[in-house]
């Protein structure tokens, strides 16, 4: 049987896992509701900042000087990206901006794969070095109670600045018009920019937790780029918070299921409850 | 038979030139290899051409129903004990039957083609997964050496490597794949799919039954895969998922496809020829940078080069006086890159 | 031929259609104009199945149900339409798309040469057989409305629904296209039910004409009742300013 504080360590590491899932999410929706481009290369950024991180630490930098040098030059390649590749998808728009968004940033994970294998190819780790909790009978890993509280403080913050900065607001004006937004002076090609940028320090920060938690190799980063589109079409894909509860619920569902009827079956329910979604509430991906 | 077949004579010469082409490279089991994957994965990009050119349906999971074709016919083969060649046809259907579902569905929900693209791409994780998972069958990672439709026999009375027999039967589905292809985009369903692709509303208020015709086009292409995927796994003698991933399968006859230009006759196997081209020179020169290559080529090619090679270089002629007969085969006017 | 009962459509909370009773017989061509807003493009989308009407709705074509059939089985059965915003194949040659329309648009398949001749007849029809091979998107706006006018008659359908088929050419053009619909029933024996914002044109040329305001018919009768009609007037004076 199990108890009920394996249940509860579960159910920590489940939310721990899901924290980096609703990042991701997070992260794609920021993207394509400001300009309906699907960031098809979440994942490589997530796997750059973490590993980038992991180096550091190998030349001897401390921990959180290593993920903040992580993170920052995932930011300055994600500027990088926007101003390059990005400017060039932003030049259609509809349909024919949604499928070439697709394929260059299918392009540019593969890309970044096929570069990324020739330097790193081992699995990373960012060990946070935290002692196990013990609350009542059941015993949870430091590093997923700590993986929650980064998260929620990140998400908390992002949610503020979405509803309380001007410059948030400007971003969420344009989410829902942007032609109204331009008519008030928004210039929506600058405020893409930095949501843009904001979107893969996030992914990067979902990367580094996930690091914290267990191995990352640079083939996890197509895995993390599928997390995250499964946790939009089940969040919706212009939904920030639906993108939190569903990266929450599913990283709860999944490890469950892992621990239960093991990984394979527990990737298969990942996959099929996004077909399902995808099926049943197709207006996810399009409204 | 040109009445038949427009073109039909283009096609007899480029089979010709197929034909004779393992004849210099005899003895080497290298460029048989090569010529091998060249029109396999030229089968692949006629499968995009007629599902994801001619009907806008982004099928990316053609990893996925390449590998069901192979690992169906292989379970079928041995365990109800008949030839590989009466498997494959029953394989063939039921990979049909998954890319007719996926349109059929798809069309009746009128999906968009970034629906389309993410449902198809979550279908191919599953089949990824499942093909590693379901060990029984697939005997997971490591898989299992693939060598059915018992050509050795054929091999030695004919006195030449097996990989050369394999090569011909490959050649003789590519040929069969065009001529269907041919057929067609000439016939009723070429008009129909290029009304459907050009304005699905206009398309239904003549008459024509949208979801139907997408469906046909799901199912033609989901079999044209299976056949691929299973002469793949045969013509590598050994089966395992790494063979029918995203990355091995889809990408690859992505680029295929776009480099030989979307919605031409010959686009799939001029594209064929130098994608495969690039591997062979990239697996002497450069072997760690064929990925990375194949990304970058994605996104250029995207971008810069959406009509592909032929468009270009009748372009490229035209500007000079030199006429070439049209590679385009039909009714489908050629598109340089939509409206954008 | 069209005949129609209680026909509604709802947007969410907003009643685009609000029961509409219609009759189109054989050899008519009835006119239908209105202010902007008042359903008449919903009206048309309704009876040839792009929209789903409300339950109590009630459309026979020929004396078939049509309520529940899909948009390409109305055509194939002798309904055809075209639209506001003109919607020819413009990548295909003239040719093709009347031969889509041909080959399509029938509840028999008929063949390729069949479809060919049918296709060739239609766009003579109209007047563009020397255009045949020209690529669609490459004709004027008017001559693109008149092949989709060629598209529809290529099938050899019953009854056409017009869609502003008149607007944004010039009078003259107004003259042509009013004497092609003339000839359409003449000629050809398809019905034709007609939206219309240019009067002149659909006035001098329509049989009857019914008059929508607000998703409900405010009036019918011939061109004449209807310029005389005060209600007529007077909807048409109270929206001026919308449209």
């Amino acid at each position: 049987m199990v108890t009920i504080s394996t249940l509860a360590a579960l159910a920590v590491d489940g939310l721990a896992f899901g924290a980096s899932l609703a990042l991701l999410g997070v992260g794609i929706t920021l993207v394509y509701g400001l300009g309906e481009v699907l960031n098809l290369a979440i994942g490589a950024f997530a796997v750059i900042a973490a590993i980038l991180a992991s180096l550091l630490i190998d030349q001897g930098m401390s921990l959180p000087v290593a993920i903040a040098g992580g993170l920052a030059f995932v930011g300055v390649f994600g500027l990088v990206v926007d101003r390059t590749l990005l400017s060039l998808v932003y030049r259609s728009d509809g349909e024919e901006r949604i499928l070439i968004g697709i394929f260059t940033t299918l392009g540019l994970t593969v890309l970044l794969e096929g570069v990324m294998v020739n330097y790193v190819s081992s699995q990373y780790s960012l060990p946070l070095g935290l002692d196990p909790i013990r609350v009542g009978a059941a015993v949870v890993t430091g590093t997923s109670v700590a993986s929650i509280v980064i998260a929620a403080v990140v998400l908390a913050v992002l949610f503020l600045f979405l509803n309380r900065t001007f410059l948030g607001k400007a971003t969420r004006t344009i989410f829902q018009d942007e032609r109204g937004a331009r008519l008030v002076g928004i210039n929506p090609r600058k405020i893409r920019t930095l949501v843009f940028v904001l979107s893969v320090l996030v992914a990067g920060l979902a990367g580094v937790l996930a690091a914290a938690r267990s191995n990352v190799s640079v083939a996890t980063s197509f895995e993390f780029t599928t997390f995250a589109l499964i946790v939009s079409i089940v969040g919706g894909v212009r939904s920030l918070v639906g993108a939190v509860v569903a990266g929450l619920l599913l990283g709860l569902i999944n490890t469950m299921a892992n621990f239960f009827v093991g990984s394979y079956f527990a990737t298969i329910i990942l996959f099929g409850a996004a077909i399902v979604f995808l099926l049943f509430r197709p207006e996810v991906m399009s409204s | 038979m040109s009445d038949f077949l427009p073109g039909g004579r283009k096609l007899a010469l480029v089979g010709l030139l197929f034909v004779l082409a393992p004849l210099p490279v005899m003895g080497s089991g290298y460029f048989v290899g090569v010529l091998s994957r060249t029109l396999l994965f030229a089968l692949f990009a006629i499968a995009l051409n007629i599902v994801f050119g001619h009907n806008d349906q982004l099928f990316l999971f053609m990893g996925g129903l390449g590998g069901i074709g192979a690992y169906t016919t292989a379970l079928i083969a041995d365990s109800v004990g008949v030839s590989a060649w009466l498997a494959l046809p029953v394989a063939a259907v039921i990979a049909g039957l998954i890319g007719l579902s996926v349109s059929w569905i798809s069309a009746r929900r009128s999906f968009t083609v970034i629906l389309i693209s993410i449902l198809t791409l979550n279908l191919q994780l599953v089949f990824s997964e499942a093909f590693i998972g379901a060990r029984g069958l697939t005997g997971g990672s490591t898989g299992f050496p693939y060598e059915l439709f018992t050509l050795s026999g054929i091999a030695e009375a004919a006195g030449v490597p097996t990989a050369v027999v394999i090569y011909y039967v490959i050649l003789a589905f590519f040929l069969a794949a065009m001529v269907l292809y041919i057929w067609l985009i000439n016939s009723k369903y070429g008009i129909a799919f290029e009304a459907i692709r050009e304005d699905e509303m206009a398309a239904e208020s003549i008459g024509i039954d949208v979801v139907r015709y997408k469906s046909i086009a799901g199912f033609i292409a989901g079999v044209i895969i299976a056949i691929a995927g299973t002469l793949l796994a045969r013509e590598a003698t050994y089966i395992t998922p790494s063979i029918f991933t995203f990355l091995a399968v889809d990408v690859i006859a992505l680029v295929v496809l776009i480099v030989g230009g979307i919605r031409q006759t010959y686009g799939p196997i001029v594209g064929a020829v130098i994608v495969e081209a690039i591997e062979a020179i990239l697996g002497t020169y450069a072997a760690n940078w064929r990925t990375a290559i194949f990304g970058a080529l994605l996104i250029l090619l995207f971008l810069y080069f959406r009509s592909g090679v032929i468009v270009k270089a009748q372009e490229f002629l035209e500007d000079r006086d030199v006429s070439l007969g049209g590679g385009n085969g039909g009714t489908a006017a050629v598109d340089t890159g939509g409206d954008g | 031929m069209l005949e129609a009962a209680n026909i509604r459509k709802k947007f969410g909370g907003l009643v685009a259609v609000d029961g509409v009773d219609l009759e189109i017989g054989n050899g008519e061509i009835v006119g239908l104009i209105g202010p902007n807003g008042a359903g008449k493009t919903t009206l048309f989308n309704t009876i040839t199945g792009v929209l789903e009407p409300e339950q109590e709705t009630e459309i026979t074509f020929n004396g078939e149900d049509i309520v529940a059939l899909g948009t390409h089985e109305i055509a194939r059965a002798g309904l055809l339409r075209t639209f506001q915003i003109v919607r020819v194949f413009g990548e295909m040659s003239v040719f093709e798309n009347a031969v889509a329309g041909a080959l399509f648009g029938t509840e028999e398949s008929i063949s390729q040469e069949e479809a060919e001749d049918r296709a060739r007849e239609a766009l003579a029809f109209v007047g563009l057989e020397d255009k045949a091979d020209m690529q669609a998107e490459n004709l004027p706006i008017a001559q693109q409305k008149q092949l989709e006018l060629a598209r529809a008659v290529a099938s050899e359908p019953d009854l056409v629904l017009l869609d502003e088929i008149a607007s944004g050419l010039t009078p003259g053009e107004i003259e042509e296209l009013s004497d092609t619909i003339r000839r359409l029933r003449d000629e050809l024996g398809i019905s034709v039910f007609w939206i219309e914002h240019i009067m002149d044109a659909i006035m001098g040329t329509a049989d009857r004409i019914i008059v929508l305001k607000s998703g409900e018919k405010i009036a019918e009768g011939t061109p004449e009742e209807i310029r005389n009609d005060q209600v007529v007037t007077e909807a048409y004076l109270g929206a001026e300013d919308e449209s």
